[in-house]
């Protein structure tokens, strides 16, 4: 999507001007009335809109200038400073200063750049306290940093209990980290889930653990967060992907005929007759009503999904209780 | 359905843009010029799915809204992103603390800002 926001570069200089006014007309009565917040809060409200304003449309010069104003009239608001005659005059002065780099603005003139200088430096020397030099800074967004190659984050998250009182949906977090590559993995964790008795329904007592295979940086994993991070218990683990997913899917494990075959009690010969006649594992489970068609699907999905190169070191597995595997066994033997 | 954003901001330059950048992007916008305007739009049965609003405003400020705005039983839930001129912490801090779910950092194109909505904002 591009949306063009020039076409509203001329509701900015109008709108600008009023502002101008108010700020003007303002300092003015501050003359007679220094200790009246709201004429205080309005003509900080006025630079602040410019401010806010100007930066939309990339006049820089404009909302750096009306920045320093601001935090003089922020302090002056805030009581942190007290007007003088010296400080109106210098806002005075500041105003004009700011009148002339709007109309720069508009006409593309360059402004005196050594009165600017000037001015900027006397607005920031009036204000006490090092809270006052804080410097607009850019955008939210987090940069695409390009890593090279495939890597895991293993997230887990458990976020604050007012997620839900502040409008947040743990599935948004969740649907975000899946645009960035593939979850491979995720876990929910209920385990603070209180008794019935003791849940209170408007918070959230849920957590996840999250594989995710992607290319971004960490930081951009960590951007999705941004909103809830400080509250949250959260650890993101960066591993690469593991190169040795060939011996993953057997897990080491020996399969069960050669075991039955060793320990003795069967021999080879009964083994091969017995798997000549084996029915898939699949057919009989869902035969003995041990497991559904679908969880056999859905295990065999994810079965093939594992031998594929360069997936999780974990193999998928379906629960079978064990009086089910005896039996099973049994049944093979 | 097309969602709906109720954008509040004392100026109109700024609400124009954002509301414009959301029409674009095929969202239904109600527009307020400051916290009691938008408390007002709300109660003539102004249905927002997310609120986008300034903090500094005359009548009533940003973070006295979100304020209102979460002891509404239908809004209690809404996503609601403030307008933050700088990445000021004080200021996040009491959106958050007053009930606000995220921010969007002035300067931003329109780019930046539909990032952030869709975050908050269920497709």
């Amino acid at each position: 999507m591009s949306t063009d926001l020039s076409q509203f570069k001329d509701a900015f200089f109008e709108e600008s001007q009023e502002h101008l006014t108010t700020i003007e007309e303002g300092l003015l009565q501050l003359e007679q009335r220094p200790g009246d917040i709201d004429l205080l809060n309005r003509i900080f409200r006025g630079a602040h809109s410019i401010k806010g304003n100007s930066g939309m449309f990339g006049f820089t010069a404009v909302s750096q200038f009306t920045h320093k104003m601001e935090s003089v009239l922020d302090q002056l608001r805030s009581s942190q400073m007290v007007v003088t005659v010296d400080i109106t005059d210098l806002l005075l002065q500041s105003l004009d200063c700011l009148k002339t780099l709007i109309d720069c603005a508009r006409t593309g003139e360059s402004p005196d750049a050594a009165h600017v200088e000037a001015l900027s430096v006397r607005l920031e020397a009036c204000q006490g306290g090092p809270s006052a030099g804080h410097t607009a800074t850019g955008s939210a967004a987090a940069p695409q940093a390009h890593a090279p190659g495939m890597r895991r984050y293993t997230i887990t998250w458990v976020p604050p209990g007012y997620l839900f009182q502040r409008g947040l949906d743990p599935g948004q977090f969740i649907k975000e980290l899946a645009g960035l590559g593939t979850l491979t993995h995720l876990v929910l964790d209920a385990s603070r889930l209180p008794t019935l008795t003791e849940l209170d329904a408007e918070l959230c007592y849920l957590g996840w653990t999250i594989d995710l295979e992607t290319v971004k940086d960490l930081k951009v994993i960590e951007a999705v967060f941004d909103f809830v991070r400080e509250d949250s218990i959260l650890t993101i683990v960066e591993s690469q992907v593991a190169a040795h997913a060939a011996h993953v899917a057997s897990d080491g494990a020996k399969p069960l005929g050669e075991i039955l075959v060793e320990t003795g009690v069967v021999s080879q010969s009964q083994l091969n007759q017995a798997l000549s006649q084996q029915k898939k594992v699949g057919e009989i489970l869902v035969e003995q009503k041990m497991a559904t068609p679908e969880q056999i699907s859905e295990a065999l999905k994810k079965q093939s999904e594992s031998t594929a190169p360069a997936k999780k070191a974990e193999t998928p597995s379906i629960r079978v209780d064990t009086v089910k595997i005896d039996r099973l066994i049994n049944l093979v033997g | 359905m097309a969602k709906t954003v109720l954008v509040v901001d004392d100026s109109p330059t700024m609400r124009q843009m954002v509301a414009f950048t959301l029409t674009s992007a095929g969202y239904q916008v109600v527009e307020a010029g400051n916290g009691k305007e938008a408390v007002g739009k709300v109660n003539g049965g102004a249905k927002p799915d997310l609120v986008v609003t300034d903090l500094n405003m005359p009548e009533m400020d940003g973070i006295t809204l979100i304020k209102e705005i979460r002891k509404m039983p239908a809004l209690k839930f809404t996503p609601i992103l403030m307008l933050t001129t700088e990445a000021s912490d004080d200021q996040k801090k009491a959106g958050q603390a007053a009930g606000a779910t995220g921010w969007i950092v002035k300067p931003f194109n329109p780019e930046q800002m539909m990032a952030v909505i869709k975050k908050v904002l269920p497709g």
